[in-house]
């Protein structure tokens, strides 16, 4: 990228072409200002006066005030991460929630179709929202109206016993900064703005997020669909990802082979990749050597209760009476009577490889539920044990001689598609977390923005620890060292000068140092010429060929040219 | 990114310079002043009503008791109705704003959050996940319709 001083003089048509600025008065060391606004009143929240000894990291010796530390903590961390010229504010307070509820955050403004000052960019699509802190960046000015308003809104439980320390060593706690850099992650525009429940858009527009958004199954992204087609694929499971080409080309760093799945093999009327849920009884699903593959049988017990409402005789409460059928093939029980254990057992004891429990009448439109053991029957299940819908099960009933498989597909990242595309979370129906502004729950090694904070989550949040950064880069929180609105990429330097005026070695010509579209300033010229130089004449002569480049393009005067020209002289580069 | 070379032209000195940063500063101010256009969204029924809910699970850690229970009824609902309130995906009484140039602006009025949450286990561990409905934080938290 960079250019000498002949590229320069051949450039002298370019200049002339280039939009010209005025550069600020210092240079940027790149990043984002993150300000963390305390709401809270005296004595409460971020003002807690209650003592307590630093942890972790964490220097506050009040809990109020290593509350205030590890938010801003968090602040830095994606202050560190991203570049902005634009100062993000984010409004912040510590109150009692209600029961079980930890925190929120969100942005507090969208925006969309705004134009960039200088060199930034503005919206990328037009019609599409972007949340302010994105918004203004790519503006690379505040667009909100009313002066010092917040970014996002951010409000947290002062009932809740959080990890305060910051080294996220936080053990069997629940570590606040890693809540934090989540939903700053969500405020940062790591979100749609659709109700999934109706597939509507906000204010009739689609937003960035959405238009990464891709269902597999159409081949259309969620910009593309009609509100009723977002209604659907947002429950299209399994069947819709992230297509922003960082998050996929970093997957592979992050994501190992080895996806968890439970397939309908035959026949293909029913075949494919079905949602299931897990037991927390019998062999894990992600531990198996190999997948479990097989004919899938109903298994048939007694009914306990003589045609009563309670049991049936496919719910496998009781030892199974076709147990020679089941015998090495994988069992297929109906949910509800007792315990997912009891069915595990009697599938064991039945010689069954693996068994497979789906949702009975009563759930008849629930998610495949995770399944909890009892502490009784949970040591006699040696198989693997997964749940489907009512509606999977019932196709596998209806199809005598089905075939399927149980284990991980080394073929597949877990938490990614066939062609890497990295998986979002769209269960069928809605379950906890299936907002499709998460990464599917699937994903390993865990990602920060999967819907539940996992314990081995570091405070990276880029590859090879995380996606989250990839994410954001995807939808236009492009890299900018020096600030100057020109995307590292494509930045003639990407670490400008940007200083009011063109200094040659010690000595200030006191000639403006304009910035051009390429994003290089005159300084940034020089030191390439500089860079390029093998001795001090050659540099100098260099300095002059660009002065009467600038001079013929109309960018700064003879008088200028001299001074610039005077300080190269006087200088000592090379 | 739009392309840099876009042909605008350049500007020889800093004094021409300075007058077109402030003539930019001025077109800023003078558009986000003067916001042009405000245009209430139409009423939508997706959040219109709030759903009633009763808990189903043990998911509070009882600070008098040390043991896990089930929500009572009040707590049940004041945290429905905290949930449903901070994630609202409605468009209902929200303007967009259009200015002059073009951009339209909408405060978001305290929606559109997501929401973290926790789960008591009886073993002292907190279970959480960030939802961005009340569907969501019923399934999580075992709240059921009434």
């Amino acid at each position: 990228m960079r250019k000498n001083i002949i590229n320069a003089k051949r450039s002298l048509v370019l200049f002339a072409m280039m939009l010209v600025l005025v550069c600020s008065s210092s240079a940027f060391a790149g990043g984002a200002v993150i300000t963390i606004i305390n709401l809270d009143g005296p004595n409460e929240g971020f003002n807690d006066p209650t003592p307590a000894a630093p942890v972790g990291g964490n220097p506050g010796t009040t809990k109020g005030a290593q509350r205030l530390f590890a938010f801003q903590f968090a602040a830095n961390v994606w202050g560190a991460t991203l570049d902005s010229p634009v100062e993000i504010r984010i409004n912040a307070a510590f109150n009692p929630l209600g029961a079980n509820v930890l925190g929120s955050a969100g942005p507090t403004a969208v925006f969309s179709d705004f134009p960039g000052v200088g060199l930034y960019p503005g919206s990328e699509f037009p019609n599409t929202w972007y949340f302010s802190t994105l918004a203004d960046k790519r503006a690379g000015t505040e667009l909100h109206p009313t002066p010092g308003a917040a970014d996002i809104n951010a409000q947290f439980s002062s009932d809740f016993n959080f990890y305060l320390g910051v080294d996220n060593n936080h053990g069997a706690q629940n570590d606040l900064v890693a809540v934090l850099l989540h939903e700053f992650g969500h405020g940062l525009n790591f979100a749609n703005q659709v109700n999934e429940l109706n597939g509507a858009n906000l204010a009739g527009q689609t937003d960035i997020y959405a238009r990464h958004t891709l269902d597999i199954t159409t081949g259309l992204t969620w910009d593309q669909m009609t509100q009723a087609e977002r209604a659907i694929s947002a429950k299209n499971f399994g069947n819709v990802v992230w297509n922003g080409s960082n998050v996929t080309a970093d997957a592979p760093q992050v994501l190992v082979f080895g996806s968890p799945e439970v397939r309908v093999l035959t026949p293909p009327a029913i075949a494919g990749t079905k949602q299931f849920g897990t037991a927390a009884f019998g062999p894990q699903i992600t531990s198996l050597a190999s997948p479990v593959t097989g004919e899938i049988v109903p298994a048939v017990d007694v009914d306990e209760d003589g045609g009563a409402a309670a049991f049936t005789t496919t719910d496998g409460c009781s030892p199974f009476t076709n147990a020679a059928a089941v015998a090495g093939k994988i069992a297929l029980v109906e949910r509800g009577g007792c315990g997912f254990a009891v069915k595990g057992r009697s599938a064991t004891a039945a010689g069954a490889t693996a068994v497979i429990i789906y949702n009975q009448l009563a759930n008849v439109n629930a998610a495949p539920p995770g399944m909890a053991g009892d502490g009784i029957n949970d040591a006699f299940v040696l198989i693997p044990a997964v749940s489907l819908t009512r509606a999977d099960g019932l196709a596998i009933v209806g199809q005598p001689g089905a075939t399927g498989s149980i284990g991980k597909d080394p073929t597949i990242r877990a938490g990614a598609d066939t062609l890497g595309r990295v998986r979002l979370y769209m269960p069928n129906p809605v379950v906890s977390g299936s907002s499709g502004s998460h990464y599917d729950t699937i994903a390993f090694r865990n990602l920060l923005m999967e819907p539940a904070i996992n314990p081995d989550l570091t405070h990276n949040l880029t590859a090879p620890d995380d996606l989250t950064l990839e994410l954001l880069r995807d939808v236009g929180w492009f890299p900018d060292a020096d600030l100057d609105g020109s995307a590292d990429n494509f930045d003639c330097e990407p670490n400008s000068n940007l200083a009011p005026t063109v200094v040659v070695g010690g000595c200030n010509s006191g000639v403006p140092n304009t910035l051009f579209t390429s994003g290089c300033t005159i300084s940034d010229l020089i030191a390439h010429i500089a860079a390029t130089s093998r001795n001090h004449g050659k540099f100098v002569s260099g300095v002059a060929r660009l002065g009467d480049a600038l001079v013929a393009a109309g960018i700064i005067t003879d008088a200028q040219k001299d001074a610039m020209q005077s300080c190269a002289a006087g200088s000592s580069i090379p | 990114m739009r392309s840099k070379q876009a042909g605008l032209s350049a500007k020889k000195k800093w004094s021409k310079s300075t007058r077109a940063r402030v003539g930019v500063f001025v077109a800023l101010v003078l558009l986000c002043a003067a916001v042009a256009a405000s245009i209430a969204l139409p009423r939508t029924s997706s959040q219109a009503s709030p759903k009633k809910y009763k808990a189903t699970k043990e998911i509070v850690l009882d600070k008098t008791t040390g043991k896990v229970r089930k929500p009572t009824q009040e707590e049940t609902d004041a945290m429905v109705s905290q949930i449903s309130e901070l994630t609202n995906r409605s468009s209902e009484g929200l303007n967009v704003k259009q200015s002059s140039n073009g951009m339209k602006f909408v405060d978001l009025q305290g929606r559109f959050n997501s929401v973290m949450l926790g789960r008591a286990n009886a073993d002292g561990t907190t279970e959480i996940r960030c939802v961005f409905s009340i569907e969501e934080a019923a399934d999580f938290l075992g709240l059921v319709e009434e």
